[in-house]
């Protein structure tokens, strides 16, 4: 398959693609430059080995946007309709998916790609397509398995990525877990995604996305509450660690992702994640240019890991600092809980 | 009265349950109302029992063109939260969702708008939950202040907040404290709430405001505290404290005490003191631990001082008698020790609850002082009230603390054990483990345990350089971490790098060895 490789489905090329042809085409370049349509589908029929087949399909998909091919989808029905078994052949036939796959015809690009798969089953580039193509057929649970698997395979494409984003949004959208017994299935098709490497957007995606379902359909204390909040929680302090990211949204994630684990980790001693995010949203939320802090309320909070964490210096020292801020009745407490030649 | 989830502005205004206009909330209140006091009655009844004029109000409910007395509302939930964080106030939220039924009704036409509601919520952050159109006004007919998309708002805020399915019982009131976390929360209205119980969780969430707000509204109080005869202080302030519509009373002592240092005043103020209501123990605290902090400087305020917490909140006195004990000298020690016992033999400290024990004891190991009889070491029994963590620190305070062997199973402990671990460690200790300590460095997710790691090898000259100075320098960037590794490489330096980036660069490389 050396020399298929059609282009990313990703719309934004392919409406580019056209509009670039269709420009060239008004402008009468076409004309008389270069083989006909006709000459380039006796070229395709009497192609011979893949690396010709591909080079001949290269040159009829220059013509889409053209009057004979109005987008991928028309150039995947044309070839659908070659003779002499020609459609059938694994070069087309991938070509054939990956058209109808940038024309959002998924549904019909699927038997294609998974023939296509089929043939070599190693390939990421078939897996990225066919993972789309479930995708834009609504099959989203199944999608984004395939997605992951692309990604296993070491594909790296933009596209891939994009899809996995787009699957996880279709999945948050068609249930947020309200009803779910477990896992909503966003969060399971993004932990079979996450599971191949670490991918610090869609962990950030993740994150809010089931501490906002928390939020909206569950407490920390239930047993799914809890089961979202431990999944979420190495997600937020992930994504919070990631140099780029908006410093205060980071910052907000991990603090909602520390006070998620409330009902899990509170009482247990080495509370070591609820630390860490909260340490976390500390330090972004410590402003680089002036005094003061953009979320005081992880002050307190804070000092009270500090101190169950054997560290009273710190605890005490946070504890002030949120009061230098304005008044805190939970950093009051803190103090109040310090060793007695502490916390002034 | 429970109402289905008061719902969103779209949708139909929230509705009693058939019946409820004068059920459930109406059937509490009275039947609070034969439990309670006379005084209760008489109280209540003057805010429940509408008349002729609430009445009136009800049915027509005016548009006004200037907003009304009493409670200043604000604006949305989010910049009501935010303004007191930022300001250190505490949010009111008043659910009044209802406007059919007679308490919301009550509430929102009549003790809203009292002046005397309106003083004692001056230093909160108030905000009001309804989800109905009160005129086409950009002002809230019905609230004043505020447009009705303020309190809309604010009902959604509640419902997410409180309602996990939806249904919210109006009236309702909370005390949000700055930091998110609801102090207080009522539901119904059954006379509890007004002027006195806003004071006095004023008092309690934010005792400096309530101080001032105490100096503002109870100045004739202060003025006669002032210009009264030294010896009849004692009696008038004591008449302040016990005024039970006061929940500032207190504070008026702590401002009148801020004001004067005639000793006789001095002593009848903190005399009266001591008979606070317990309900506002916390905001004598701030007073209270200015004169713990250095009772060298005033030994007889700071024991003055442990005494009225004692009488006011045992658990305060306690508090405040630790930190005289940790922090004073022998005589004082035994003076708190004895107001502490309430009584002059050793052996009355042996009585004391297990728990009271635990926190004299790690006060005086603190203060490196021997237990006196009556208190033994190893008392087990009190280690709720003082965590093993800091009994052990009073414990190694007590004595010199001496460096550690590092545990066989370095990656079996939790980040705070091995943290813990690590800076205790022998230099001895970390040579025979280096490379685990090194794995530490270099692996461990926690930048406390690789903080600490670095420490360990910088004070026992071993490891990689670079890394070790790599790791304490990024350290010292962070907010949380880099005043502590300071000070802990400081400690573990021949020299003072003091300020200087360059020095501090040159002295972490700087290793017999080269440390490559």
């Amino acid at each position: 398959m050396r020399a298929t490789a059609p282009r990313a489905p990703a719309r934004p090329w392919a409406l580019l693609l056209g509009l670039l042809l269709a420009l060239a085409g008004s402008a009468g370049l076409w004309a008389g430059d270069g083989p006909t349509i006709p000459e380039r589908r006796r070229a395709l029929l009497e192609a011979q080995g893949d690396e010709r087949i591909g080079f001949a399909l290269d040159r009829l998909q220059g013509r889409i946007g053209a009057p004979e091919f109005a987008d991928t989808g028309a150039f995947g029905d044309w070839l659908g309709a070659l003779p002499d078994g020609r459609a059938a052949h694994p070069v087309v036939r991938l070509r054939r998916g990956w058209a109808y796959v940038t024309a959002r015809r998924g549904a019909e690009a699927v038997e294609l790609l998974e023939a296509a798969l089929r043939d070599d089953a190693g390939s990421g580039l078939v897996r990225a397509y066919l993972g789309e193509a479930l995708r834009q057929s609504g099959r989203l649970r199944e999608a984004m398995p395939m997605l992951a698997s692309a990604r296993r395979t070491g594909y790296a494409g933009g596209h891939l990525r994009q899809s996995a984003e787009e699957c996880f949004h279709g999945l948050r959208a068609g249930g947020t877990g309200k009803d779910a017994p477990a896992l909503p299935d966003y969060a399971v098709g993004a932990e079979a995604w996450l599971a191949v490497g670490p991918d610090a957007a869609l962990q950030a995606l993740l994150a809010r996305a089931l501490l906002d379902d928390l939020a909206a359909h569950d407490t920390p204390s239930s047993e799914r509450g809890r089961l979202w909040a431990r999944t979420a929680a190495p997600h937020a302090l992930d994504a919070s660690l990631q140099p780029g990211a908006e410093r205060l949204a980071s910052a907000q994630l991990a603090l909602d992702a520390a006070l998620a684990l409330d009902g899990e980790e509170a009482a247990q001693p080495g509370r070591t994640l609820r630390f860490d995010l909260l340490a976390r949203a500390y330090a972004l939320g410590t402003p680089l240019e002036r005094e003061g802090h953009d979320l005081p309320e992880v002050l307190p909070l804070l000092a009270e890991a500090a101190l169950a964490e054997g560290r009273p210096e710190l605890a005490a020292r946070l504890a002030r600092q949120r009061l230098d801020l304005s008044e805190s009745p939970a950093a009051r407490r803190v103090l109040l809980s310090l060793p007695p030649d502490l916390g002034d | 009265m429970r109402c289905p989830a008061p719902p969103l502005p779209a949708q139909p205004a929230p509705r009693s349950r058939p019946g409820a206009g004068h059920g459930a909330g109406a059937g509490r209140r009275a039947r609070a109302l034969r439990a309670g006091g006379t005084a209760l009655l008489l109280a209540a009844c003057a805010t429940l029992l509408p008349g002729p004029r609430l009445a009136q109000q009800a049915s027509a409910a005016p548009p006004q063109a200037a907003p009304p007395p009493g409670i200043r509302w604000e604006g949305t939930a989010r910049e009501g939260l935010a303004r007191a964080r930022r300001e250190g106030r505490p949010l009111l939220v008043c659910v009044n969702a209802l406007e059919d039924e007679r308490a919301n009704i009550q509430l929102a036409t009549q003790l809203y708008r009292d002046p005397a509601w309106g003083r004692a919520t001056r230093s909160y952050v108030c905000v009001v939950a309804n989800p109905n159109e009160h005129g086409a006004a950009a002002t809230c007919a019905r609230y004043g202040h505020v447009p009705c998309s303020a309190h809309k708002d604010v009902l959604a805020w509640v419902l997410r907040a409180v309602s996990r399915d939806g249904a919210l019982i109006s009236p309702q009131h909370l005390i949000v404290e700055p930091d998110g976390a609801i102090a207080y929360r009522k539901e119904y209205f059954e006379g509890h709430e007004g002027p006195a119980l806003f004071e006095a969780w004023l008092a309690r969430l934010a005792p400096l405001a309530a101080l001032r707000q105490a100096r503002a509204d109870r100045a004739a109080d202060l003025a006669q505290l002032a210009t009264c005869a030294p010896k009849d202080t004692a009696a008038f302030a004591r008449a302040i404290v016990k005024r039970a519509s006061d929940g500032l009373g207190g504070l008026v002592l702590v401002a009148a005490l801020e004001d004067t240092s005639d000793p006789l005043r001095r002593a009848g103020l903190l005399d009266a003191l001591g008979d606070t209501p317990a309900a506002q123990a916390l905001a004598l605290v701030p007073a209270a631990e200015a004169a713990t902090a250095e009772p060298a400087l005033a030994p007889g305020e700071a024991l003055a001082w442990t005494q009225v917490l004692l009488r006011v909140d045992r658990e305060l006195g306690l508090w405040a008698a630790a930190r005289v004990i940790a922090r004073g000298d022998a005589p004082l020690r035994t003076r708190v020790l004895e107001a502490v016992s309430g009584d002059r033999s050793p052996a009355a400290l042996g009585r004391l609850p297990p728990g009271e024990r635990a926190v004299l004891e790690e006060a005086l190991l603190l203060a490196g002082a021997a237990l006196p009889p009556g208190l033994a070491p190893g008392d087990a029994e009190g280690l709720e009230r003082v965590p093993s963590h800091r009994r052990q620190r009073a414990r190694a305070q007590g004595s010199t603390p001496r460096p550690q062997a590092l545990p066989p199973a370095l990656g079996a402990l939790a980040p705070a054990a091995l943290r813990r671990a690590l800076l205790a460690a022998s230099v001895e200790s970390v040579v025979a483990h280096e490379a685990e300590v090194r794995a530490l460095l270099e692996g461990s997710l926690h930048l406390r345990v690789r903080v600490a790691a670095a420490l360990a090898l910088l004070g026992a000259r071993r490891g990689p350089a670079e890394a070790v100075a790599a790791c304490l320098e990024a350290a010292f960037d962070d907010p949380l971490e880099g005043p502590e590794a300071r000070t802990l490489a400081r400690a573990r330096l021949a020299e003072d790098p003091g300020e200087n980036p360059d020095e501090w660069a040159r002295l972490l490389r700087a290793r017999p060895g080269g440390g490559k």
